[in-house]
């Protein structure tokens, strides 16, 4: 005997409608917490070596560009106040460490100051540099 | 007389394909980034004056142009013998007055060769003294 087997089709339905909203969270979530990078409109080339490794991130950064110029955290500095603007960024941030770059064809009277500022100001320097492989 | 009046439509916009576009510009930005990743070392340089007592155990390096001037009696050499000689030196195994290596280098000096001694100096586990001639600030 054939029983009459009432059969129910369920839809599956998945709500869709609050993926936009996700994924713009998400978008504006990263623009937020992103990090750009400080001394990007500072023109160097740097210098290279083969025995550096790869670095973290490191927060304070100073730059020498081609005219010598010095960048503070993207902002023109003077020697001078090199020093006493270093040493109130380290005690902010409680880390101590100073993230260096310096353009390669610069002398040794143009750099050899910065080097010296920033080691007056108590601070490890981080010389960052290009790779070169052996 | 009636005259016929056009239906009115609601303008509506169709939103349904914006998560899709969403989705698509993270993916693309997800994709597309690179992350910046620094290259370098981090350096001791002792801030201070020197202990004259102390001097005559430490290795002194000239920079002059491009020459390397090792040691006391300034002797001439490539980056690559220079290296040698600082993996030689074994310093890990020094007390930290017998790992100091006081860099002097000349106003004419280029940074490129400049970084590339610290840099030797710094892998051999020696600490860098920098020299402040007298006069400057």
């Amino acid at each position: 005997m054939k029983l009459a087997r009432k059969k129910r089709k369920v839809s599956i339905l998945v709500p869709i409608a609050s993926m936009g909203d996700i994924a713009f969270l998400l978008i504006i979530f990263f623009m937020l917490t992103s990090n750009f990078m400080k001394e990007s409109k500072v023109e160097l080339e740097e210098a290279e070596s083969i025995d550096i490794e790869q670095l973290k991130e490191v927060s304070i950064s100073v730059a020498v560009d081609e005219e010598a110029v010095v960048w503070l955290q993207g902002k023109q500095c003077s020697i001078d106040s090199l020093k006493g603007e270093v040493e109130i960024l380290m005690s902010d941030q409680n880390k101590n460490t100073v993230m260096l770059k310096i353009d390669k064809n610069l002398t040794h009277d143009q750099y050899g100051k910065v080097l010296m500022e920033l080691s007056k100001a108590g601070a490890e320097i981080a010389l960052i540099g290009k790779q070169l492989k052996e | 007389m009636k005259l016929n009046r056009k239906k009115r439509r609601m303008p509506e916009i169709d939103v349904g394909a914006f998560s899709d576009i969403a989705f698509l510009l993270i993916i693309f930005f997800i994709l597309t980034t690179t992350f910046v990743k620094p290259a370098g070392e981090k350096i001791e340089i002792p801030s201070g004056s020197t202990d004259e007592s102390k001097k005559q155990k430490q290795i002194t390096v000239v920079l002059k142009g491009e020459q390397i001037l090792y040691g006391e009696k300034a002797q001439k050499m490539s980056l690559e013998e220079f290296r040698k000689i600082m993996k030689n030196q074994k310093f890990k195994e020094k007390k930290p007055e017998e790992r100091m290596v006081v860099l002097e280098a000349h106003k004419d000096v280029v940074y490129d060769n400049y970084y590339k001694v610290v840099m030797a100096i710094n892998k051999a586990d020696g600490i860098l003294a920098l020299l402040e001639k007298e006069g400057s600030k």
